[in-house]
């Protein structure tokens, strides 16, 4: 009798100890994170041209950190025709100050505000939930006298879903 | 497991049946209770559980069986929280392997059951998977419930049960389970299953084990 109690005893700490070993839960990068907002750069004279900017930072409005400009998390690039930025989740939009510094090493900053409505689409156990930015708009802020770089704003991709393509492309 | 397995198979009973003599197995219905999920319960502050076990002897070596129970659990990941709860029935059969000597009544066996479980679950916290962070990533406190989810699976056991005292049993059985069926909320997934366990993103495999504590109520003899 107490042989079996003995084996019970050994089966019992074995699975006890097995079922402790769970498989980690990593979210795993090859799933999808929150998209960003990618802007591709054309000439406002022939907007079929992509036209890159010579030196490129861009900044949320009341921020002094520069937004990551790509998945490198790159803040400053010089000759780019695009970068893929992130949006913040509000209800108020992403404001946006594009700041481009031009070979002469003049500054010229424009806002762009960004207004969306949001979205989330659940991901896994592991990464949980990503947002999405439906019907996407973009408005270059009015500037007094008129010294913008941005001429104008155009949203290409209204829904933010994915990575795969531009979204809005502005013309300078 | 096959250590011991070997071992019981192994046990010699010093006396020899004559060939006159003839030792009759007793049937009835066993039941009890699954020691693990009262284990659990006490031992893990996320786990709330009850399973009753039963098994009927049909003959010398089959059994009909099944379970039956509720199960409550908070889960707690690194971007989602939520909880689960419901109950659960699992049905099928026993067969026993295990070559009894004399009036021993022990099994070694294999089964396989077909489960239900009806639940819902509360989503109470989520967040964003975000590559950067720019913006602070929110955190969202909700109370979401779904409600009717179910499952339907498959489910391999394999076994001990040992009889200790007269028609009282211990036992241990590890089990095996594939879902079937599921139905999942559309933005949501169902992160646990009461009676099959937590699920996986890549397969819809389940593991599990029970202690069964139970006793045969005695019918007949045979």
């Amino acid at each position: 009798m107490s042989k079996r109690f003995l084996f019970l005893a050994a089966a019992i700490v074995i699975l006890t100890l097995s079922s402790s070993c769970e498989k980690d839960d990593l979210c795993a990068s090859e799933f999808a994170a929150t998209p960003r907002l990618i802007i591709i750069f054309k000439d406002q004279l022939n907007p079929l041209l992509t036209k890159a900017v010579t030196s490129l930072q861009v900044r949320e409005v009341g921020q002094t950190a520069f937004a990551p400009l790509n998945t490198m998390g790159a803040t400053v690039l010089t000759a780019v025709d695009s970068i893929a930025i992130p949006l913040k989740f509000d209800t108020a939009g992403t404001h946006y100050e594009f700041i481009r510094t031009d070979a002469a090493g003049v500054e010229n900053t424009d806002t762009v505000t960004f207004t969306y409505e949001l979205g989330e689409v659940y991901v896994n156990r592991a990464c949980g939930f990503r947002a999405i930015y439906n019907n996407v708009i973009a408005t270059v802020a009015q500037e007094t006298p008129v010294s913008r770089w941005v001429q104008s704003a155009t949203t290409l991709q209204p829904n933010i879903t994915s990575n795969a393509a531009a979204h809005v492309e502005i013309r300078h | 497991m096959f250590l011991a397995i070997t071992a019981v198979a192994q046990t010699p009973e010093s006396t020899i049946a004559t060939d006159s003599v003839a030792f009759k197995s007793t049937y009835g219905l066993r039941i009890g209770i699954d020691a693990a999920s009262l284990l659990r319960t006490a031992i893990d502050d996320n786990y709330t559980g009850f399973q009753a076990i039963a098994d009927y002897r049909i003959n010398k070596r089959w059994y009909a069986a099944g379970e039956i129970g509720t199960e409550q659990v908070d889960q707690f990941n690194e971007r989602i929280d939520a909880s689960t709860s419901g109950s659960f029935i699992k049905l099928g059969a026993d067969y026993n392997f295990y070559q009894n000597w004399l009036d021993m009544d022990n099994m070694i066996y294999a089964g396989m059951r077909v489960g239900y479980a009806t639940f819902g679950q509360e989503l109470t916290r989520y967040d964003y998977y975000q590559d950067n962070r720019y913006f602070p990533i929110p955190t969202n406190e909700v109370s979401q419930e779904f409600s009717g989810l179910s499952t339907i699976w498959v489910e391999l056991q394999a076994g001990l049960k040992v009889q200790v005292l007269t028609n009282l049993y211990l036992g241990v059985n590890v089990h095996l389970r594939r879902s079937v069926v599921q139905n999942q909320p559309n933005t949501f997934n169902n992160l646990y299953i009461p009676g099959f366990g937590r699920t996986y993103d890549t397969s819809n495999i389940g593991v599990g084990y029970g202690y069964g504590i139970s006793y045969r109520i005695p019918l007949f003899k045979k």
